[in-house]
């Protein structure tokens, strides 16, 4: 019955019945479910990619949203269809979030993660007017009064609030953190006024900086960066190297289970080894002032379970969640 | 600018781009009438089959299909009492009346003229004052979203019960309830989920349409299936009510405001802006009372704004990059697809760019006159089927409109919950109107205060010294002594009655 919904609604989805070895992978059509909204990054990329995998691997490649829960959603449609490689998730940094806001109890062990993109730097903002010349004119201000400082971000647990936290822990800065839903809200928070700064991505926030509406103040990483002509911005990094404390970092890419036929996985493999240098990634990433990754496999793993551990740890440490990273099943941070 | 936007005109006019625009258009209006197939999923399905036309095609084909798919919701809501989406859900109130009385085919006219002027109001809003609705959107911070949406949510008062006027109130309440299921996004507390991980993202607002207003009226109309009165089987001719758009002009005005203005501000879409002219209409009349039984004010005015407050909400996203409704945002990735990135540098950058969008929506709104006005026939047509086989139609594609948003099996059953639970609300009397505005609404407010009271470090400083607060205030105050008036008038109904 889902299917016969799923086809009438959308002309692309297809019909995930029947098995088949690895022999002949891929002899069907390969659905991902990106977690996020149309439109977005996680969305975009996946599209890219899909269109790159599927003049690899010779079949066609649907791409579906499915959206709620935190990403939940998506995590236990993928993780319930068969593990034969035919049903992929889109995912992005949130995935690492997952297994410990318990929106889905399948976290970053479990699965063979594919990144497309590999972060994008962070950077502090104020509007054009605003009395804060420099980072430490705003971090002078939250310690006079702490608290005292708003800082927009987007919603709550995103990449862009874990790097606000990152620079507030490490420069001692009592700030008060604002969500919103989204990036660009919080940008036209700080443009309002009614947020005395944002931090997001320097991509993101590309646009008004060259318009000038916003102002940098600092990058959130360790080398200054030169947006095309306007002036490099200094890396907060260089004065609080703890900025790494909290080491959440923007990736877009995909997913499929763990325990999928390794024959299966190697083609998948080899496809993205190749996919993921397509001229249509490259130019998606150099537009959002993105880096393109490649990383998939052991690799990815190793890197997102220690994004997965310490973010776990420190929102425990926050009260953020109710829950031990132990009792979650959590592998803790080396 | 204008200069500009009448050559586009002009250029656009090759027989491909037109092509696209028709079909695009019917594409559109086919969501648009279908309950559950919304907008949002219209404008998303064709950007991801636009992918590899040229920026030009693409976006003509994107604009016609959002413009189609506000614009027709108005077809069911006026001939089944069954809104397409939620943008026409306030055009059911007075438009299904209206089709009882065998006025169907007038009312369906009528508002395809409604959202023509509409559509126009809003791409003239946007080719001449968009720079200055831009500084409007951007004096609009949390406080003011929780004051809008406070004035929203006192329209429940006067979506009353005829039998306990408290009964609007209270569904309102039931629907603001409901609202606050999921995350909070706060402090990303979970409410009322139950550690159910599908309530964790709260309750998605189609199924709730789909269940609150199809489904009661396939019981209804299957339970009277005998009786016939339910099911609209004259519908008049087709031809426009000139004289009650003419004497509505006034109105139409200050909903083509109303729904600029509305779909400006961020955040906040043609189903309020819909809701508020209504309202709003309402209040102004001569005769509120008949509103609710079948006044054509009640169609025209929506109908207006829900289009007008397109041209609105495509200004933030051309000029922020902040998308002004749910639909807005599937543009604004559209446009990212194709490598056009909105934001304050796009006017200096390529200045033709917005006069380029307001001369598709021009276009637009040529095709629904033509389209629109041809396929009421064949709306018409649809509705001579006899009710024991269009109502499991209907229900069908409820179930179908809750699956495809998100593709979640969740909504399905959400959507069952609220069609069972508002029927027994509506054979209580209570009305489902407002249950739908206080889950609209409901986490709006809820957030924006304490994002507003965040942001000011708690202070309530904000509310008497930004001036638009004042006056979203000043409006609230007014508008609770018109309704206490007519709560008083409604009480003292009965003896007024005797004395007639």
């Amino acid at each position: 019955m889902k299917n016969l919904f799923a086809s009438f609604a959308f002309a692309t989805a297809l019909v995930a019945s029947g098995g088949a070895g690895a022999q002949d992978f891929p002899s069907k059509p390969i659905e991902i479910s990106v977690w996020a909204s149309a439109g977005g990054g996680t969305d975009g990329t996946n599209r890219l990619l899909a269109q790159a995998m599927q003049e690899e691997l010779g079949m066609r490649i649907n791409v579906v949203n499915r959206t709620g829960g935190g990403g939940g959603v998506a995590m236990s449609h993928v993780w319930n269809q068969p593990h034969d490689g035919y049903s992929w998730l889109g995912a992005s940094e949130g995935m690492q979030l997952v297994k410990a806001m318990e929106y889905f109890d399948k976290g970053t062990s479990d699965w063979r993660w594919y990144m497309i993109i590999g972060g994008t730097p962070g950077v502090i903002s104020v509007p054009q007017d605003s009395p804060y010349q420099t980072l430490e004119d705003l971090l002078q201000a939250a310690r006079d009064e702490p608290g005292s400082v708003t800082v927009g971000h987007c919603p709550l647990g995103c990449v862009w609030h874990m790097r606000a936290l990152a620079l507030g822990l490490a420069t001692d800065a009592d700030f008060t953190y604002v969500p919103y839903d989204g990036t660009a809200p919080a940008h036209v928070a700080a443009l309002s006024r009614e947020v005395d700064a944002v931090v997001s991505g320097v991509g993101e926030q590309a646009e008004y900086l060259r318009a000038g509406t916003l102002r940098p103040l600092a990058m959130i990483e360790h080398d200054d960066y030169v947006l095309d002509d306007l002036d490099p911005i200094p890396a907060a990094g260089k004065e609080y190297p703890g900025i790494d404390d909290i080491p959440a970092s923007m990736w877009l890419g995909m997913a499929i289970p763990k325990d999928t036929d390794p024959a299966i996985v190697a083609i998948i493999d080899e496809a993205f080894e190749v996919a993921v240098q397509s001229e249509a990634i490259k130019a998606f990433a150099d537009e959002r002032r993105m880096i393109v990754s490649g990383m998939y496999g052991e690799e990815a793993e190793a890197r997102l379970q220690i994004m997965e551990s310490a973010l776990a740890a420190k929102l425990y440490e926050l009260s953020m969640i109710d829950k031990s990273p132990e009792e979650l099943g959590i592998p803790s941070v080396e | 600018m204008f200069q500009s936007f009448l050559s586009q005109i002009i250029e656009l006019a090759t027989p491909l781009n037109l092509g696209v625009l028709v079909g695009s258009t019917f594409i559109g209006i086919v969501f648009g009438v279908l309950p559950g197939l919304t907008a949002t999923l219209a404008v998303a399905l064709l950007s991801t089959l636009t992918f590899g036309l040229n920026v030009e095609l693409a976006l003509m084909a994107i604009i016609a299909v959002y413009v189609g798919a506000i614009y027709a919701p108005s077809h069911s809501s006026i001939l089944l009492g069954i809104p397409g989406s939620a943008a026409g859900a306030a055009t059911a109130i007075d438009g299904y009346p209206l089709a009882k009385k065998g006025l169907g085919g007038q009312a369906i006219a009528t508002s395809t003229i409604a959202s023509v002027i509409g559509t126009i109001f809003g791409l003239l809003a946007l080719v001449a004052v968009s720079p200055l609705l831009v500084s409007l959107a951007l004096n609009v911070t949390s406080v003011e979203f929780f004051l809008i949406a406070l004035f929203g949510v006192l329209i429940c008062g006067s979506l009353t019960s005829p039998d306990l006027p408290i009964k609007g109130w209270i569904a309102g309440v039931i629907g603001l309830l409901i609202a606050a299921i999921g995350i909070e996004p706060i402090l990303g507390y979970q409410r009322f989920t139950f550690g159910n991980p599908a309530l964790a993202g709260g309750i998605e607002i189609v199924p709730v349409i789909l269940g609150g207003f199809a489904l009661p009226q396939i019981f209804r109309v299957l339970r009277n299936e005998h009786l016939k009165e339910s099911v609209v089987t004259r519908i008049g001719n087709l031809m426009p009510n000139w004289r009650a758009l003419w004497q509505a002009k006034f109105g139409v005005l200050r909903s083509g405001f109303l729904g600029v203005g509305i779909g400006a501000i961020p955040g906040v879409g043609e189903d309020i802006a819909a809701w508020a002219s209504y309202d709003v209409a309402r209040k102004f009349d001569r005769d509120p009372d008949s509103f609710g039984t079948g006044n054509i004010n009640g169609v025209i005015n929506p109908e207006t704004a829900n289009n007008a407050a397109i041209g609105g909400s495509i200004i933030p996203v051309l000029t922020l990059g902040v998308p002004g409704s749910p639909a807005a945002a599937v543009l604004l990735g559209a446009l990212n697809i194709h490598g056009i990135r909105p934001g304050p540098m796009l006017p200096h950058e390529f200045p033709n760019f917005i006069p380029q969008v307001a001369a598709m929506l021009f276009w637009s709104s040529l095709s629904i006159l033509v389209l629109g006005l041809a396929m009421a026939r064949l709306s018409v047509q649809v509705l001579r089927l006899p009710s024991s086989v269009l109502m499991p139609i209907v229900a069908f594609l409820a179930v179908v409109g809750s699956y495809s948003l998100g593709l979640n099996m969740f909504n399905i059953y959400m959507m069952f919950l609220f069609g069972v639970g508002v029927y027994l609300m509506e054979e209580l009397g209570y009305p489902v109107t407002p249950v739908v505005i206080g889950l609209i609404l409901g986490s709006m407010a809820d957030v924006s205060l304490r994002r507003g009271l965040l942001a000011a470090n708690g202070s309530l400083e904000p509310f008497y010294t930004r001036p638009i607060a004042l006056i979203l205030i000043a409006l609230i105050v007014i508008s609770l002594s018109f309704q206490s008036k007519f709560i008083r008038k409604v009480l003292s109904g009965f003896a007024k009655d005797k004395a007639a």
